[in-house]
C-alpha cells in the first residue's frame, strides 16, 4: 500500500502521527531508563555521596 | 570584457548581471557585516556566525566571470553532481573538498554530535526520565506543526519536513534531515537553522517572561535532591539507547552512534578521546561549518523566493516549540502542585545547553536563589533524544509518502 501526502490536511495527519509516535517512543525510552535504574538499584538504596561529602560540596559551590 | 572589468571582476560583475542579483549580493554583504558586528557585540554566538559572516562577505564580494561567461565564485559549487565537473571543482574551489567530503554526506553533523555527546551530562535525565521526556515532547510542537503550515504555503512534504526540523533546535539534525529530504534547500535551511539557534538566546527570554508569571519563574528547586548516577549506569544507558533507537530508525543511526559514542567516552573517562572530541573535533567542525555555510551563501545560490518562506517558517517552528515547551512546563508545575519551576519547559527545546541556560538565567532574574540548571539539563538532553526520534521518523517515513 502506498500512501501519498500531498495536501496540508494530509500533512497535518502526518504531523499528528509523528507526534503520537514520538510520545510513545519517548515513553518507552523513559520506561527503559526507569527499568535500568530499578535493576541496578534493586536493594532500594539511592546512590550518592555520604551527607558529609554533600556538605563539603555545598560549601565549595 | 574591458580592461577594467578584467582587472576588477568583483565590481564589474555587479553591473553585468541583473539588477536583482546585484541587490541580493549587496544585501548579503551587508548581512555578513551585520553578523560580524553582532558577534563583536556578543549578541550572537561567534563560534559559527563569525566565520559565516566573513565567508558571506568574501563570497559575495569575490564574484568573477568563470569559464563559459557564467558569474560564479572560487569558494564552493554545491549543486554539481556530474563526477567530471565535481573533480574539476575539487581542484579549483577552495572549500569544495570540505563541502563534498564532510557536508554532502552528513559527516560534519556526526562530528559535531560526537563532541556534544562528550559535553552532555545525562545524570538528570536518568534521575527524572519521565518528566524530562514529557517536557521534551511538549517542546517538539513546532517540529510537527510547521509541517502542515509549510505545505499550506506550497512546499511539498519533503521540503516541509526539512524546514519543520528547525523547530527541534538541533543544528546537526537540521543539516541531516535537509540533506536527505530536500538537498536543493539544504543551504538556506541549514543557514536559517543555525542563525535562529543563535537567536534563541535572545528571543526565548522574552517568550518565558510573557508566558510565565514572575512568581512561578522564581520557584527554587533543590539540586541536591537529584540522586547521583554511577558512570556504569550512564554507560549502560548510552549503549541501550543507541541499540533501541538504531533498531527503530536505521536511517538516523549515524547520528545516534555519534551522540552516544560521545556519551560513552565521557562516562568511561577516556581522557585522550575526550580532549580530542571536545577540542579539535567539536571546535574544528563548528569552525568549518560556519565558514562553509558562509561560503555557500552567495547570491547565485540563495537568490530564490523560497528563502523568504523558509525564513518565516523557521521562525514559526522555533516559536511554536518554545510555546509547546512552556505549556508542558506549566502543566508539570500544576501536576507537581507548584513544586516544579515551569521554566524547565523551555529547556525541553533541545539546543544544548543554550535553552537550559536561558531557563536558569530567567529563574535567576526572578529569584537569585533559584537554582534549576541541573533539572533543566535533564529536559535539555531529553530534547536531543526526542528531536532524534522525529528526525528518524521524517527521514524514514517521508520519502515513502511523497
Amino acid at each position: 500500500m502506498h500512501i501519498s501526502i500531498t495536501t496540508p490536511l494530509e500533512g497535518a495527519g502526518l504531523a499528528l502521527f509523528t507526534y503520537i509516535l514520538t510520545l510513545i517512543i519517548a515513553l518507552i525510552v523513559a520506561g527503559i531508563v526507569k527499568l535500568m535504574y530499578r535493576l541496578i538499584h534493586r536493594k532500594g538504596q539511592v546512590p550518592g555521596p555520604p551527607k558529609e561529602e554533600r556538605k563539603i560540596e555545598e560549601i565549595l559551590t | 570584457m574591458n580592461y577594467f572589468g578584467k582587472l576588477f571582476e568583483g565590481i564589474y560583475t555587479l553591473f553585468t548581471g541583473s539588477l536583482e542579483m546585484a541587490l541580493i549580493r549587496i544585501l548579503l554583504i551587508v548581512a555578513g557585516l551585520a553578523l560580524i558586528y553582532l558577534c563583536y557585540k556578543k549578541i550572537l554566538d561567534p563560534l559559527i556566525l563569525l566565520p559565516m559572516g566573513m565567508g558571506m562577505v568574501a563570497v559575495n564580494a569575490g564574484m568573477l566571470i568563470l569559464e563559459g561567461g557564467k558569474v560564479g565564485t572560487m569558494f564552493v559549487a554545491p549543486l554539481i553532481s556530474d563526477p567530471t565537473k565535481l573533480l574539476e571543482a575539487l581542484q579549483v574551489n577552495f572549500l569544495q573538498p570540505l563541502y563534498t567530503f564532510t557536508f554532502s554526506n552528513g559527516l560534519i553533523a556526526c562530528l559535531i554530535f560526537m563532541g556534544i555527546g562528550v559535553i552532555t551530562d545525562v545524570d538528570y535525565l536518568l534521575a527524572t526520565p519521565l518528566p524530562s521526556m514529557m517536557l521534551a515532547v511538549g517542546a517538539e510542537l513546532g517540529t510537527v506543526l510547521t509541517l502542515p503550515v509549510a505545505m499550506l504555503w506550497g512546499l511539498n512534504v519533503k521540503e516541509a519536513a526539512a524546514i519543520a526540523m528547525v523547530g527541534g533546535a538541533d543544528g546537526p539534525m537540521v543539516i541531516y534531515t535537509s540533506l536527505i529530504l530536500a538537498k536543493h534547500l539544504f543551504i538556506p535551511i541549514t543557514v536559517i537553522g543555525y542563525l535562529y539557534l543563535s537567536l534563541t538566546y535572545a528571543g526565548y527570554p522574552f517568550l518565558v517572561k510573557i508566558m510565565i508569571p514572575r512568581r512561578m519563574r522564581g520557584i527554587a528547586m533543590d539540586p541536591f535532591a537529584i540522586p547521583r548516577i554511577p558512570a556504569a549506569e550512564k554507560l549502560a544507558f548510552s549503549v541501550v539507547a543507541l541499540l533501541v533507537l538504531s533498531l527503530l530508525f536505521p536511517v538516523a543511526a549515524p547520528l545516534f552512534a555519534s551522540f552516544f559514542l560521545g556519551v560513552a567516552i565521557k562516562e568511561l573517562n577516556v581522557q585522550r578521546f575526550k580532549e580530542f572530541l571536545t577540542g579539535p573535533i567539536l571546535f574544528g567542525s563548528t569552525f568549518i561549518l560556519g565558514l562553509v555555510l558562509g561560503g555557500l551563501l552567495s547570491a547565485d545560490i540563495v537568490g530564490d523566493v523560497i528563502v523568504l518562506k523558509l525564513l518565516v517558517l523557521g521562525m514559526l517552528a522555533l516559536f511554536l516549540s518554545g510555546v509547546g515547551g512552556i505549556l508542558a512546563g506549566l502543566l508539570y508545575y500544576k501536576i507537581s502542585k507548584g513544586k516544579v519551576n515551569p521554566l524547565l519547559g523551555i529547556a525541553g527545546v533541545s539546543c544544548v545547553p543554550t535553552t537550559a541556560k536561558v531557563a536558569q538565567k530567567a529563574a535567576f532574574d526572578a529569584n537569585k536563589f533559584a537554582m534549576i540548571l541541573p533539572y533543566a539539563m535533564g529536559a535539555n538532553v531529553a530534547g536531543v533524544i526526542t528531536t532524534a526520534i522525529i528526525c528518524g521518523i521524517y527521514v524514514g517515513l517521508v520519502p515513502l509518502m511523497s
